[in-house]
């Protein structure tokens, strides 16, 4: 592995020089950006008078200076865990989530994303909190001269890996009624209609030709088609079939719960309080894909 | 009309019960007793999760509720699970009668690090508060101080504060009071 190919990974995961005793038996490593040197008897003349070097020092041993017993090496760690841990850097040969896409479901690395105050998760769904949503699962954000509307991550989930989609074409004007996406997936197709009246000025053409996109991140590079509202912002703003805010989290946590008692019989209606999706389900479900597209998207 | 806290034999012996019980009756006002609990998770297991399905051993605490339970709470060691979450700290029939709240992740040690009793039981009386919160019909609030504010992972739960905000006390009491008038009927 490459020192190049390794910091491609984890961003999180950094590297320090570290310095030990070779003679003592533990071995204590200590950062050498942390130690005063001038002040440390292992990097000047005085190491000859440290009792450690005295008992192991042959006695035909040349000066030196610094101790003949300080040992250097690089060492990895994890800049968001609370406790640093160092490993050494020969160790990442090995299969490890830091050097592999995997740390992106590492909980530290998940926490410090959270944190980002521009999403927050409703029962383990990401949303975006500048983002309008529509009941079909469509997003609309405010773009430099109109809007642009994608798939919400509640919505890809319930599609699945997402095979072909069809997007509308530029340069027209669409109603509410006409159809906005067809998307094939291996459960199903799911045809959703436009939101508001517009004129399409842009359709993101990446999306097209890999439909993953919008699975792998559905509010950024798996947006779908830049248009101008007929009626203007306004007319999103004032759509009540259109939430925002604390609405479109309570909406949120209504299509979970649907999709929590479409699983499992409940007694009754619980409430759980806790982590976020399990990303495992739809193939734990099987052939149940299909229904749930039809629930969410009929 | 006792609201019942069953527990493991193991946690039992772990946990401060009385600390648990004194802070609960001063926030619901019904009398707490604890209770061993009627479970042998075993059956409960998920080998493919290896976690424990939340649902349906809140069926099961549901079924072995002594006649005078007006809720009841159950304590687990183990780490629990829905199948749409990753983990649950904890999961209640809303308006109904029984909750279930695991340690599992409430501990410091599951982060790796060094355990912490106090903070241990600080979290749980938070997540129990929670639970019981539920089941008096309560739901989530947006205020992320208030006990009944969702929690994602620990570090929301140690956000909220041990306390429920005016508007979520003032709905528990009502709920209260209108469970002791139909009680007195």
């Amino acid at each position: 592995m490459d020192d190049k190919k390794r910091f491609e990974d984890c961003p999180f995961l950094k590297e320090k020089k570290v310095v030990y005793c070779k003679a003592y038996p533990l071995k204590k490593m200590l950062p050498l950006d942390r130690l005063f040197e001038d002040e440390n008897l292992c990097f000047n003349k005085s190491y000859r008078t440290c009792p450690i070097y005295q008992k192991h020092a042959p006695e035909t041993m040349t000066e030196m200076s610094i101790c003949y017993f300080l040992g250097t090496e690089n060492m990895l760690y994890c800049d968001l865990s609370p406790v640093k841990k160092y490993v050494p850097v020969y160790s990442l040969k090995l299969l490890n989530p830091c050097s592999s896409n995997a740390y992106r479901d590492c909980r530290y690395y998940k926490e410090f994303k959270e944190a980002d105050t521009d999403t927050e998760k409703v029962q383990g769904f990401i949303m975006e909190r500048e983002a309008y949503y529509c009941s079909n699962h469509l997003w609309i954000k405010r773009s430099f001269d109109g809007i642009k509307i994608g798939i919400d991550d509640f919505g890809q989930f319930i599609m699945g890996p997402i095979k072909e989609v069809l997007l509308p074409e530029k340069g027209r004007w669409n109603h509410p009624k006409n159809v906005f996406v067809t998307l094939k997936t291996d459960d199903g197709v799911v045809i959703l209609d436009f939101p508001v009246k517009g004129y399409i000025n842009n359709v993101n053409d990446a999306v097209s030709s890999n439909g993953t996109l919008i699975n792998l991140d559905p509010y950024g590079d798996g947006w779908l088609v830049e248009m101008v509202p007929y009626s203007g912002f306004k007319s999103i703003e004032n759509n009540e079939s259109i939430f925002y805010g604390e609405k479109a989290k309570a909406w949120l946590e209504q299509e979970a719960f649907k999709l929590r008692h479409f699983i499992e019989s409940e007694i009754g209606v619980t409430v759980a309080d806790g982590g976020e999706i399990w990303r495992g389900l739809r193939d734990a479900l099987g052939i149940k894909g299909n229904l749930l597209i039809k629930m969410f998207f009929s | 009309m006792i609201i019942y806290i069953a527990l493991t034999a193991e946690l039992e012996k772990r946990l401060w019960v009385k600390e648990i019980e004194e802070s609960l009756v001063r926030d619901f006002g019904f009398p707490i007793r604890k209770l061993d609990l009627p479970i042998s998770p075993e059956s409960f297991y998920d080998k493919n999760r290896r976690q424990y399905h939340s649902t349906s051993i809140l069926k099961e605490i549901l079924n072995n509720t002594p006649e005078n339970t007006l809720k009841m709470v159950g304590i687990v060691p183990f780490d629990l699970f829905i199948p749409i979450l990753t983990f649950v700290f904890g999961e209640a029939q809303l308006n109904g009668k029984v909750a279930v709240v695991s340690t599992a992740r409430l501990e410091q040690g599951y982060y790796g690090l060094p355990q912490n009793h106090l903070l241990l039981h600080r979290r749980l009386i938070k997540e129990i508060k929670h639970e019981l919160g539920h089941t008096f019909g309560l739901l989530h609030c947006k205020d992320r101080a208030c006990v009944m504010a969702l929690a994602n992972n620990i570090i929301d739960v140690d956000k909220k504060s041990l306390n429920f905000c005016t508007a979520c006390l003032n709905l528990l009491h009502s709920m209260i009071d209108k469970i002791k008038k139909n009680s007195a009927k």
